[in-house]
């Protein structure tokens, strides 16, 4: 009812009038709630707007706590082919995964750089690791000029190089004789070979450098093995199954590994199959897959074999959870794991960090056969659309060098470099496992479909190690949906 | 006994609002000028309707009808409906999926359903503390979904909480969520034992909207309780079941949250629903034009459901078994003459 109805009488429409006008001055809640939303509105527009406080700027390093006479430092005047310094302040963004291993040892070698070039800011932007590989992806493709030097899987540099993305690292490299020589001889040719376009041996050339090395490994409990009387590190498939047997009695499991259907499990088959002399498309990558084959049959018969001592929750584990149980002692023995410092520090595994030991995975049994544990590891590349080429270049080198090895494991870093990891072992024990694995590792296949395939076929393995297939029948199909992939790919008719 | 005949109506009569003052139309131009100010301020949301649904799904209809891996973005190919054949008749992990999230579906609404009307009915009574109850049984509801799947999880561990009280009874601990004979079911009850309390207090308004006059009059007649449900109850309370149903059922085909928690779809394949397997299509295999077709495909099922569902409990078929002109509850209870235990 309001003054302007017509259907009230003149007194009624004085009363409706003078509500009307106690609504409108007097302080009430619905006042207030309305003052509230629009005050709320506008701070927002304002933090959101043109005027708004800069995002995450540069974070300004401690100079006092480097001393002036640090390797890095006195490294960095003999590198050759840095540009001038600049004689204002400039900002490069580096883009990283979130936490230890990628943005964690960035940010603990930072105060270095600082010293060597107070007018290069570097802004490290850190993402979960969960989200950031489709989000370079998009940020490739949508040609974002935001980022200078980004940290990527080396699964996704095929495509990235195909694509145009990425600059060329390898005149930059060959400017400097010195640091090339020294990183070519310290860092395995595998390794490096995971950031060219082709293999070295092939004439590729490097479009990303790695601060960062990984790879399967496997891990045990010193002190079950002792209580078991074992007194040797299984050398082959067979002699990992006796020994998980043997482990396996009570509350404790002789077996664990991140055999979630999907990637997980491909990862897990793919170290024992290539340790049998497999690979996936034998014959390149025109032909149609040679996974349904001898060495096929072995892993997936190796892992049926090893499920008998697999701890609760093995079947649909991924890193984190295997890696749970070998911290909680559920599991004593992972013939082959992703992991690394969440079992040798005693912050991530109070009970049993300093009774691990790490080693090389297990070799097959066939003459092919070797140590072949699938490798993983991120490395920094400069995207095509970065404004700052040259000091992007310069960071990346500052990070891959070995003068800054220290503050690069101290603050969680797992280096590509041999000589790192050997003499850092007293900072994390497994770093020797790394050194020994990293010569013969095996890289995933270097196409874009390979995530696609190994989601695929992870789902033949998990119907294997649940029972739903045997392993001839799981070969078979995973074998036609890998084939039928890459057909629809283009790669054959 | 002179039959009662008692007027049944499934939906409200409208009645003419005949005090309401209407008042006169306006001029030629006031109009205009009121329709323009009306679109003035309805085009922010529909920009906005166009911007983050219309455009997002036309989009991914367009994906849909092309070979599209984000890894390979300069080989963009148009395939027509092929990605929707390849699901359709080539991919063995689609139907497999499928089959699992009939399985889920089934199982979690038929239950809730179940479970969540004997509740209502069992609520639908004064009583002292009643209240207090039907706040305390929506709990569940409140809370996030992944809070629920991340609490489950502890509690589904071996050394959690229900192997724990198990144990108490000489059950050995039980691999809830790691085993693949008993993963599904374990999704399963988390879903039911979250959604359930929507399902009782949806069904329980349905049952407190029923005229009193109706229960008064069965209960004088001497209706037995199994005829009072099934002739005078459940034809009432059909359209608000309708609507519970079919929000349960879009609900669970869509399940994801839970899942994702929980197992992520395993251990091998056993709680792989589609939702997650779409998941994983774009975020693990970068597919966008197959996880698109997909979506949609998803899409026209939840649709399907949804049709036969509303077409099993439409009014009209209420209407005609249920005369809106009368029941004749007298003849009813004549037939057998037993008191009604109402």
């Amino acid at each position: 009812m309001t003054a302007e109805n017509s259907g009230l009488t003149p007194e009624q429409r004085a009363v409706a009038r003078s509500y009307q006008q106690l609504r409108e001055t007097t302080v009430n809640r619905r006042r207030l709630m309305i003052n509230a939303g629009i005050a709320a509105g506008l701070i927002g527009a304002y933090r959101m707007g043109p005027e708004a406080p800069g995002v995450s700027a540069a974070v300004p390093a401690r100079q006092d706590a480097v001393a002036a006479d640090h390797p890095a430092i006195l490294a960095a005047k003999e590198w050759v082919g840095a540009p001038e310094e600049p004689t204002e302040p400039i900002k490069l963004v580096d883009w990283e995964e979130a936490g230890e291993r990628w943005e964690l040892p960035k940010r603990g070698v930072y105060p270095i750089w600082q010293m060597i070039h107070p007018n290069v800011q570097i802004e490290i932007q850190a993402t979960p690791i969960g989200e950031m590989f489709p989000k370079i992806q998009l940020a490739m493709a949508s040609k974002s000029d935001k980022y200078d030097v980004i940290d990527d899987d080396y699964a996704f540099f095929p495509q990235l190089i195909a694509g145009g993305h990425l600059t060329l690292l390898q005149d930059r490299l060959d400017a400097d004789e010195a640091y090339k020589s020294d990183i070519y001889a310290d860092v395995p040719e595998n390794i490096l070979d995971l950031y060219r376009d082709k293999p070295l041996k092939e004439g590729g050339q490097l479009y990303g450098l790695p601060p960062d090395g990984n790879c399967q490994l496997m891990v045990y409990r010193t002190d079950a093995f002792e209580a078991a009387g074992i007194t040797t590190v299984p050398e082959t498939w067979p002699e990992a199954i006796e020994v998980a047997k043997e482990l396996t009695g009570g509350n404790q499991y002789g077996f664990t590994a991140t055999l979630r259907r999907g990637y997980w499990a491909t990862h897990c088959f793919n170290t024992i199959f290539w340790s049998h002399g497999g690979e996936w498309f034998g014959n390149g990558y025109n032909e149609p897959p040679t996974l349904n084959v001898e060495a096929g049959v072995m892993a997936l018969e190796t892992l049926l074999a090893l499920m008998p001592y697999a701890a609760p929750g093995t079947l649909n584990a991924v890193d984190d959870e295997a890696n749970a149980l070998i911290t909680t002692g559920s599991a004593v023995f992972a013939p082959n794991l992703w992991g690394g410092s969440v079992w040798t520090t005693e912050k991530t595994n109070p009970q049993f960090y300093d009774k691990i030991a790490v080693d090389i995975v297990p070799a097959g049994t066939t003459p092919e056969s070797g140590h072949r544990p699938i490798m993983g590891g991120l490395g920094l590349f400069i995207p095509t659309y970065s404004k700052n080429p040259d000091w992007a270049f310069e960071w990346i080198k500052f990070c891959c060098s070995k003068e800054v090895g220290k503050e690069w494991v101290e603050n969680l870093g797992q280096p590509a470099r041999l000589s790192l990891l050997t003499e850092y072992e007293s900072i994390q024990s497994y770093f020797p496992g790394l050194a020994k694995s990293f010569p013969t590792a095996h890289r995933m296949e270097p196409i874009p479909e390979t995530g696609e395939l190994y989601e695929v076929f992870g789902t033949e393995v998990a119907n294997v190690t649940t029972g739903a297939k045997a392993p001839e029948q799981a070969l078979a199909d995973g074998n036609a949906a890998v084939e039928e992939i890459m057909r629809k790919a283009g790669y054959y008719n | 006994m002179e039959a009662r005949k008692i007027a049944v109506s499934t939906v409200p009569e409208l009645h003419a609002d005949a005090g309401s003052t209407i008042a006169p139309r306006a001029t030629e131009g006031r109009v205009q000028q009121r329709d323009w100010v009306r679109w003035a301020f309805l085009l922010p949301t529909v920009l906005l309707l166009f911007v983050i649904t219309i455009y997002p799904m036309l989009n991914s209809l367009w994906s849909s009808l092309h070979y599209y891996n984000l890894l390979a973005p300069d080989d963009i190919r148009f395939v027509g409906l092929g990605n929707y054949v390849d699901l359709l008749r080539n991919d063995p992990t689609f139907w497999a999926v499928m089959e699992i999230t009939f399985i889920y579906t089934i199982g979690v609404v038929a239950i809730q359903f179940i479970v969540g009307l004997g509740m209502a009915l069992l609520l639908d009574r004064s009583m002292r503390g009643i209240s207090l109850i039907r706040t305390l049984i929506i709990i569940p509801i409140l809370i996030s979904p992944v809070v629920v799947g991340l609490t489950w999880r502890y509690m589904y561990e071996p050394w959690g909480v229900i192997n724990y009280v198990l144990g108490k009874f000489g059950v050995a601990p039980i691999e809830w969520v790691s085993s693949p004979v008993f993963a599904l079911p374990s999704i399963m009850i988390v879903d039911i034992w979250q959604w359930t309390p929507f399902v009782v207090l949806v069904l329980l308004a349905g049952l407190q909207s029923i005229p009193r006059e109706v229960v008064e009059a069965a209960a004088l007649d001497g209706l037995k309780s199994w005829q009072y449900f099934t002739r005078i109850l459940w034809p009432l309370l059909r359209p608000v079941a309708l609507i519970v149903l079919l929000i349960r059922t879009m609900d669970a085909i869509k399940v994801f949250d839970t899942v994702y928690v929980l197992t992520r779809g395993g251990p091998g394949t056993a709680t792989y629903v589609a939702s997650m397997y779409n998941y994983v299509l774009f975020f693990g295999n970068y597919q966008v034009g197959y996880a698109a077709a997909m979506s949609y495909i998803i899409l026209i099922i939840v649709n399907v459901f949804a049709i036969a569902l509303i077409f099993a409990l439409s009014e009209r078929r209420v209407r005609e078994e249920v005369s809106a002109e009368e029941v004749d509850i007298a003849q009813v209870a004549a037939a057998d003459p037993a008191p009604a235990a109402i």
